[in-house]
């Protein structure tokens, strides 16, 4: 059973405003890019041939016969969706499965702040369920069971989930699967004017191994089998802290919003990595040279 | 069994105790884990060393064991030694010309002799006498006729005290000589030196010469100072220039010695006669056929180490040069090394050039030592007539030594000793290997890696 009480509770007033013009639509919360249908009142213009008649304003044109038309802003939805990894690699550790419970977490935390802002949320698990975004009161419980129902396994790619979208995705996973193929479909998502967020999630443990000598093995790939043992443990950390940056480079020259969030024995709290992920402030785990903890 | 090197059998157990340390060392593969980033870790062996709790394949280990303890024990030369004696004597025994009578030195061997003792007999060469000959070959010893070398009997014995360093504690050597100076060489000190205990010194008569005396003859002037020296004192007078040795042997080769030129027929009696001898001994002021040292000078010693070395010291006036080239050879030396006296063949004969000027004034001539170089220059030529003199005091006193008998433990083992059990166990070390090969047969093999793969931090 997943437990997302506390999440909720701690985000309990937190927005998570567009911090970019939406594409017009359903009257929403942010900004759209389209003007003229609102009741909002922005400016005045003068008439053009082609205006619409009925925006002009009869009642400046009778005072000073001079033909203006009225100009108001728009606000429109941002569908939100969330999409998770639910791969084997992300059930680590084996004994806890810190990982996807924190990735979960962080998943009904953002639908939780999209919902309370007013857009409708969704949700896409790899290898699960798919919601799609709604506006109805218990979408974000919905979105907690079907988290709760669902068992990381398996080796599917996150890409097939990112086809067909519109507005508001994060991409909450550890990027271990096919992260080239995402990061291409998320430039998609961006060039039609969407936004997208990757959520980075990385458990304690993986920055940190235990010491004890191990042969290690990747759940996604057997084959993977690797002596984890002092002289390689020092290395294994460089080459992950590389990837990590190399990662993080490349999902933000993809235009997407990047953050690192650490899960388990040391790591950050659910509600705070929401919060970090929503106001784009950078996390303390960003520039970790070698994972640990600055 | 005693070990001729075992620091060998040490370093066989320092190897052991690592080959056994070895087989508490396990290669296998660590639990395994999963960790979804394993791809970060870089490619190595997947196989660690651990340390067990047994030893594995114990057969294979006492196997190697075994090789290890016997090759070391072949390197370290187990000797088998016999029954060991408290002391052990090494008799060394004179039987030269210099012996005056060989049955006293047959009687002082008897004596000194007991069973598993060794007998070492010399003259000019010595040689061990095998113990089951030794009691035959001290009765019928025989005195040689050539000079005795006591350094090569030395040096023999010090070989036997190594052979026997096995079969007892001490070694005793008993050297039973006349103690000639003339068996003593430059080289019998640094020889003694090496024996490291006291030597028990059994003096016999030292033989007084050859049987007969040389005729001997002189000419000179009535005045020569040499005419006082003792080997003319007590001749008949023979005329105002020449006295003859009246006590002369028949058997004995006559000596002429001329202070004055020798003439042609000093020449052809040298050359014609049964060993004559001829000493051109030309007194201070006498022209002689050798050439001249120009100028003349003084040198304060001259040597004679033939047949016994005896040293003058004098203010000698130098006149001539001689030349002791062409077969000759040098009876006496000066101080700086330049010949003094030589002699050289004639015919049947020979003829010694004595170069050595003896002032007209003075008492050198009466002195003991210069009558002692005046009767080794006028000796007959060969060493026949070499006489034997007894070793001083001092080289008696050095050789006897003092101090207690030697520990065998001193006394380096010689490199040919019977070591029979080597070959015997480098066999069984070899068997022991193939052994080994065939056990370690289908076997996994042993991967070294480095300890500190497996251990923590």
């Amino acid at each position: 059973m997943l437990a997302v009480g506390d999440v909720l509770d701690a985000l309990r007033g937190a927005r998570w405003p567009a911090d970019q013009l939406v594409p017009g639509g359903s009257a929403g919360t942010h900004r759209a890019r389209t003007q003229g249908t609102s009741v909002e009142f922005a400016e005045y213009r003068g008439y053009r041939q082609g205006d619409d008649v009925r925006r002009l304003d009869w009642k400046l044109l009778a005072r000073t016969d001079r033909a203006y038309v009225r100009l108001t802003e728009d606000h429109a939805l941002l569908p939100t969706t969330v999409i998770v990894d639910a791969s084997a690699s992300m059930a680590y550790p084996e004994d806890t499965h810190a990982k996807w419970t924190h990735a979960a977490r962080v998943a009904v935390g953002l639908a939780a702040v999209a919902h309370a802002t007013g857009d409708p949320v969704g949700l896409r698990i790899t290898g699960g369920r798919v919601l799609p975004p709604r506006m109805r009161q218990g979408v974000v419980g919905d979105i907690g069971r079907a988290l709760a129902d669902a068992t990381p396994a398996g080796a599917s790619g996150l890409a097939p989930l990112l086809t067909d979208l519109r507005g508001r995705v994060a991409i909450v996973s550890d990027f271990l699967g096919d992260a080239d193929a995402t990061r291409s479909l998320a430039r998609a998502i961006r060039a039609q004017g969407g936004v997208v967020y990757a959520v980075h999630v990385v458990d304690a443990e993986e920055l940190d191994p235990p010491r004890a000598a191990a042969l290690v093995a990747d759940p996604e790939a057997p084959a993977v089998r690797r002596p984890l043992v002092l002289a390689t443990r020092t290395v294994y950390q460089q080459n992950f802290a590389r990837w990590r940056r190399a990662l993080a480079d490349d999902w933000r020259r993809a235009g997407a919003r990047y953050t690192l969030t650490v899960s388990g024995s040391g790591g950050e709290p659910a509600a705070r990595a929401v919060r970090r992920i929503v106001s784009g402030a950078p996390g303390h785990w960003d520039d970790a040279p070698t994972g640990v903890a600055p | 069994m005693t070990f001729l090197a075992p620091g060998f059998l040490l370093a066989a157990a320092a190897v052991a105790a690592l080959t056994v340390g070895l087989h508490f060392l396990v290669t296998r593969q660590p639990p395994s884990a999963s960790l979804p980033t394993a791809r970060f870790i870089p490619e190595t062996s997947t196989t660690i060393v651990a340390a067990a709790r047994r030893p594995h394949d114990l057969l294979l280990l006492l196997v190697r064991v075994a090789v290890i303890g016997l090759v070391g024990t072949a390197f370290a030369r187990p000797h088998l030694a016999p029954r060991r004696s408290s002391v052990v004597r090494i008799v060394v025994a004179d039987h030269s010309r210099d012996v005056a009578d060989i049955q006293s030195v047959r009687d002082s061997v008897r004596r000194l002799l007991r069973a598993g003792d060794v007998l070492v007999v010399f003259d000019s060469a010595a040689h061990t006498v095998p113990p089951a000959q030794a009691p035959d070959t001290v009765a019928t010893l025989q005195r040689t006729t050539v000079r005795g070398i006591l350094s090569s009997a030395l040096i023999v014995a010090r070989r036997e005290a190594s052979r026997s360093r096995g079969r007892t504690d001490s070694l005793e050597l008993d050297l039973v000589s006349p103690l000639a100076d003339a068996e003593l060489d430059a080289g019998t000190s640094a020889i003694r030196a090496l024996w490291g205990g006291r030597i028990r010194v059994v003096r016999v008569v030292t033989a007084r010469g050859p049987i007969g005396r040389p005729a001997l003859t002189l000419r000179a002037a009535p005045d020569d100072p040499i005419r006082v020296a003792a080997p003319f004192r007590t001749r008949a007078a023979e005329g105002p220039n020449t006295v003859t040795d009246a006590s002369a042997g028949a058997r004995a080769p006559d000596v002429r010695v001329v202070r004055d030129r020798p003439t042609g027929a000093d020449s052809a009696w040298t050359r014609v006669g049964g060993g004559h001898t001829l000493v051109v001994w030309p007194a201070m002021g006498v022209t002689a056929s050798w050439p001249a040292r120009r100028p003349a000078d003084t040198v304060a010693a001259v040597v004679v180490f033939r047949p016994a070395t005896v040293a003058v010291v004098a203010a000698f006036p130098r006149t001539w040069r001689l030349d002791a080239t062409a077969g000759a050879r040098v009876r006496a030396r000066w101080l700086d090394g330049e010949p003094a006296a030589v002699e050289h063949t004639l015919g049947a004969g020979c003829v010694r050039d004595v170069a050595i000027g003896v002032p007209t004034s003075g008492d050198l001539v009466l002195r003991p030592d210069f009558a002692r170089l005046v009767s080794m220059v006028v000796r007959p030529c060969g060493d026949a007539w070499d006489p034997a003199m007894p070793a001083s005091p001092g080289d008696v006193a050095m050789l006897a030594g003092e101090g207690p008998l030697v520990a065998t433990g001193s006394i380096a083992s010689p490199t040919d000793e019977d070591e029979p059990l080597v070959p015997w166990l480098f066999a069984a070390a070899l068997v022991l290997l193939a052994v080994e090969t065939l056990a370690r047969w289908g076997r996994p093999r042993l991967v070294a890696l480095p300890i500190a793969l497996a251990g923590p931090a």
